[in-house]
């Protein structure tokens, strides 16, 4: 689970130069991430994870922070 | 079309030597030496206190005039438009020049003069009351930028005149940047350089013994009150017809004039009625070599439709990237996108035809509700009533078609439009959502430069400079009075409208901006600006009658020219690899250089082998929109530095002045 969450945190990071955001906050809300790095971060997840994200699975509630998007990986992979 | 300076030494004892004067007079006008290359020049009055005015001018007719009688003295820089009536009011004759006539006006009427003004212009008067009076048009199309020094107070059309006559060494404001980034423009008052002001629009300085007061003369009018609810459609359109027309009219009189045409629907609405009126007209276009952003069909269908001789200019995408440093350096401002490049290349090309003076369909967007800004507003608006709604965030994708948008799920879209959704009565309400995205930049912003301007906050420093009236405004006139303070004044004036076309001596005339046209649009229930989710609709209606209809029915295409493939392709011009390296970025201090490294190593890999990036590349494969303005802001301001503060020119001699 930690791993995950390094991975990600430091993909974001180095993807779109962010030095610090909290692990519970909304990408979009806080303005961490726009709309078309939301479609970045997906990309990365199905390569880096080796699962496909379906289209219904495209909500808030798996992908809208760092808490969630982790929670939602662990999820596919368990 | 001229270049005005001077100024007031702060010693008002010390009588000033001709020959001292001339040396920082002519390196003012020499510095802006495109505006206007003959340069003539007057010390007023006899007595002390003595001010020095110049003006730099263009043909046969002086910019500056003094009344030897009364002492009095003018520069004039810009056009007014409606000189038959000015003449006629002020009993003058026909072929008075124009700054005889604002001199006369001003010393007959004072200030109140300037109500009678229509027009694009900035002056400096000296007064029979030992006043200095500098004014600006209402709503800033022709620039004017003053400073206190150390040794008194100097104005000019541009800054970089300032710094030619060593009245003050240029420091980059890095209020103005961060504003810049957030805004696209610096709060309107500030200029990019530290102590160097930009008068504002519609305003009127003075300065004398008192000190300095500011006078706004004239600022739009849009609260509820003013708009005429019962007004129809037809009278609308009535009036609107009554207007443009007349306003063309006093445009057309302009010998050698031609028009813009960028295939959209302000610019072909100006271009078919004056081709109607005048019975032809030049027309000019930007074609841009990448198919996403290219408008040559349309431009090249309406030309037809109207019968008017057009010439297309194709700006290669290596030419966008060698003409910024032109374009940094004459607007004297960063950018986020590189639109004024291609207006440079385009202006140089009218002006090698014999063009002086260029029309254009500025301003529609801003008074007519064209830009997306207002549709996003109202959807926002629609949905803050019903919050839960899950229908009324899928609006968006209908408002961004181009964007990659639509890709995205509608609970994925309502976080994304969704801020500030609960108080929509809240200042910024309408552009929080555009600050956000554009602030994003300000994530390569150096630590240095985030401890230099500690906690300054962008939009507090626009916040303050709102008049008391904006409080009452409804969510829509919000937007537009934020629009037209920050895209249009901030922005588009002084980067592409005023300061692309002054470098070739073009003067820009813009009737949409005509203020009775303005307050016309500001008078107009909002049914007749966005209708549904149809933008700038009476223009649109009006259209109809003239203009082909795959042009009045086209959404809102903003103008936009590429940046990575400018900069980054396959011949990115020389000036990117000395700016852009780690080093020159570390120099400057003003970005982080490691993160700007990155993220120029990652814009690399997105760039494909084939010139043409292909239309069908999935969105996150290519560079977003964000990440292009980035680019375009780094680099500027890159540019902005070298130019001004590590390498600056030393002042090329022009013509000698002459003495009045």
């Amino acid at each position: 689970m930690d791993s995950i969450r390094q991975k990600i945190r430091s993909f974001i990071s180095d993807t779109f130069f962010v030095d610090a955001f909290d692990d519970s906050a909304s990408f979009l809300k806080s303005g961490t991430i726009d709309s078309t790095g939301m479609m970045e971060l997906v990309n990365f997840v199905e390569q880096e994870f080796g699962f496909k994200v379906a289209d219904n699975e495209l909500v808030p509630e798996n992908l809208d922070s760092l808490d969630n998007l982790s929670q939602f990986i662990s999820r596919k992979q368990a | 079309m001229a270049s005005i300076a001077g100024f007031l030494p702060s010693s008002p004892h010390a009588p000033l030597s001709r020959a001292s004067v001339e040396t920082r007079l002519s390196h003012m006008l020499w510095a802006m030496a495109h505006r206007g290359p003959t340069p003539r020049a007057t010390l007023l009055p006899a007595k002390l206190p003595t001010v020095a005015l110049a003006a730099g001018h263009w043909g046969t007719t002086p910019a500056l005039c003094v009344d030897k009688t009364s002492r009095m003295g003018v520069a004039f820089s810009g056009h007014l438009h409606n000189l038959e009536a000015l003449h006629a009011h002020y009993g003058l004759a026909p072929e008075t020049p124009t700054a005889e006539l604002v001199l006369h006006a001003f010393a007959k009427e004072g200030l109140s003069c300037l109500k009678h003004f229509l027009g694009a212009f900035a002056f400096a008067l000296f007064d029979d009351k030992e006043r200095l009076w500098l004014v600006r048009d209402r709503l800033g199309e022709c620039p004017l930028f003053y400073a206190h020094t150390p040794e008194g107070f100097a104005f000019a059309s541009e800054a970089k005149a300032l710094f030619a006559a060593n009245f003050l060494k240029p420091k980059l404001n890095l209020r103005a940047i961060a504003e810049t980034l957030r805004f696209w423009g610096p709060v309107l008052g500030r200029s990019h350089f530290e102590d160097v002001f930009a008068l504002l629009p519609g305003t009127a300085l003075c300065l004398d013994k008192e000190g300095l007061r500011l006078h706004r003369y004239w600022d739009i009018q849009l609260s509820q009150e003013n708009v005429r609810t019962e007004l129809s459609e037809e009278q609308a359109l009535h009036t609107l017809d009554e207007l443009l027309n007349d306003t063309l009219a006093k445009h057309l009189k302009n010998p050698q004039l031609g028009a813009f045409l960028s295939g959209g629907l302000d610019s072909s609405l100006v271009c078919a009625l004056a081709h109607r009126q005048a019975g032809k007209l030049a027309t000019f276009s930007v074609a841009l070599e990448q198919t996403r952003f290219d408008e040559s069909a349309y431009q090249q269908r309406v030309a037809k439709a109207i019968g008017t001789e057009h010439q297309t200019l194709l700006v290669k995408d290596e030419e966008i990237g060698a003409l910024l440093p032109q374009a940094v350096t004459h607007a004297e401002h960063m950018f986020l996108r590189s639109a004024p490049a291609p207006f440079l290349a385009l202006s140089a090309h009218v002006a090698k035809q014999g063009i002086r003076s260029v029309l254009t369909g500025e301003g529609a967007d801003e008074f007519f509700w064209g830009y997306d800004i207002y549709k996003e507003t109202a959807v926002r608006e629609f949905w803050a009533r019903f919050p839960s709604s899950s229908f009324r965030p899928k609006l968006f994708a209908r408002l961004y078609p181009y964007l990659s948008l639509s890709q995205l799920p509608a609970q994925m879209l309502q976080n994304f439009y969704g801020l500030g959704l609960e108080n929509p009565k809240a200042w910024d309400f309408s552009h929080q959502i555009r600050w956000n995205n554009s602030g994003r930049i300000a994530r390569f912003l150096s630590a240095s430069f985030l401890e230099a301007i500690e906690n300054f906050s962008p939009e507090e420093a626009l916040k303050q400079t709102l008049p008391p009236a904006f409080e009452a405004l409804p969510p829509m006139g919000k937007a537009q009075y934020l629009e037209m303070r920050t895209l249009l004044q901030s922005y588009l004036l002084p980067t592409q409208g005023e300061s692309m076309l002054s470098a070739h001596a073009v003067s820009g005339h813009f009737p949409f901006m005509d203020t009775r046209i303005v307050e016309f649009a500001a008078s107009l229930p909002r049914r007749l600006k966005l209708f549904g989710l149809t933008e700038k609709y009476l223009l649109r209606r009006y259209g109809e009658r003239c203009i082909p209809p795959e042009v009045y029915q086209r959404p809102k295409f903003p103008f936009r020219s590429p940046i990575v493939e400018a900069l980054l392709g396959k011949t990115p011009p020389p000036w990117v690899e000395r700016l852009l390296s780690k080093e020159a970025i570390g120099h400057v201090g003003i970005f982080d250089e490691n993160k700007c490294t990155s993220f120029l190593a990652k814009l690399r890999t997105l760039l494909p082998q084939a010139p043409h990036m292909a239309v069908d590349m999935p969105p996150h494969k290519t560079p977003s929109e964000a990440d292009a303005m980035a680019l375009n802001a780094i680099a500027t301001t890159q540019l902005l530095a070298e130019h001004f503060i590590l390498s600056p020119p030393s002042p090329t001699p022009s013509a000698p002045m002459a003495w009045v």
